[in-house]
């Protein structure tokens, strides 16, 4: 069938109430490149009845703009889990216990945001080695700047007579966060005061990709 | 009404200077065969883990992207940082 040229389509009942439906499932309704729609009546907005799905990945929706620009893309969004580990810190084979180890991550845009618990039940050894978590879902910024913030909390001794205070601190290209005193250097493993196994660590923060 | 669990690979990336493998795994669980929910589980494979116990296709892509030049980088970036932070 060829073109039809009309000014306007409404419903037969002329009532404004009436569903007009254009096209039938697995059909495609084509908008071409350039078409505008707009809302010619008193009430703003466009009202969906169901979620958008595009037909190809990494497609999103500009924000606050009227032109396409890169910065103002939400073209990314996902929720997941992923799983918490202690990569450095003490020498063994970790057994994790499986209800205190989780994590939960979303990821708008080029940040995610992460919170997790990690709890070792057995196997390990403290050690010299610098502490250091890890597992996260996605490799951080590979630019020079320190990517994100975190914060962890922990239900056993933690205490060091020369630490008042713990940081994590994350690099650029890594999934993991170093645990440094307020001086910037490494907390080791076997550091005196602090109960590696055993104790539960709450992990929270968010970091650029 | 059967329940059944399938995990599948749904998105490998190659990310950044040390060819990080980001690895998304999909849990799907349907009841006899209508899918019920659908959830994503990520984690990230560096040049110097064990890919053993990966899926071949994980496994491939690590070969491919993780050259000896690649790991060498790798393990010196992480020495800077343990010696930087240690």
């Amino acid at each position: 069938m060829g073109t039809i040229y009309v000014d306007e389509i409404k419903h037969q009942s002329a009532q404004g109430s009436g569903t007009i439906t254009l096209g039938a499932s697995g059909e495609t309704i084509n908008i071409p490149s350039g078409v505008t729609l707009t809302n010619n009546g008193t009430q703003t907005g466009l009202t969906l009845s169901d979620n958008i799905l595009f037909n190809t990945a990494s497609k999103g929706i500009y924000l606050g703009v009227t032109t396409a620009t890169a910065s103002n893309l939400l073209d990314d969004y996902e929720e997941g889990t992923w799983t918490p580990i202690i990569v450095s810190g003490f020498t063994g084979t970790p057994v994790y216990s499986a209800t205190d180890t989780y994590g939960r991550y979303t990821k708008i845009g080029n940040r995610v945001f992460v919170n997790g618990s990690i709890k070792i039940d057995s196997g390990i050894t403290a050690s010299g080695a610098g502490l250091q978590y890890g597992g996260l879902p996605f490799t951080s910024l590979n630019a020079g700047q320190v990517p994100g913030g975190f914060y962890f909390t922990y239900n056993l001794s933690w205490s060091t007579s020369g630490t008042a205070s713990f940081y994590l601190i994350m690099n650029a290209n890594n999934t993991t966060l170093f645990v440094t005193g307020t001086n910037g250097i490494g907390i080791p493993g076997n550091t005196a005061g602090i109960t590696l196994q055993g104790s539960t660590i709450n992990i929270a923060g968010q970091y650029v990709v | 009404m059967a329940l059944t669990k399938t995990y599948t690979i749904d998105k490998i990336e190659v990310v950044g200077t040390y060819k990080h493998i980001q690895v998304k795994q999909l849990l799907i669980i349907s009841e006899d065969g209508q899918e019920i929910s659908r959830n994503a589980h990520r984690y990230v494979l560096t040049p110097d883990m064990d890919i053993s116990n990966q899926p071949q296709e994980v496994q491939n892509i690590c070969n491919t992207a993780w050259t000896q030049d690649v790991k060498d980088a790798w393990i010196a970036f992480k020495q800077q940082q343990e010696n930087k932070l240690g």
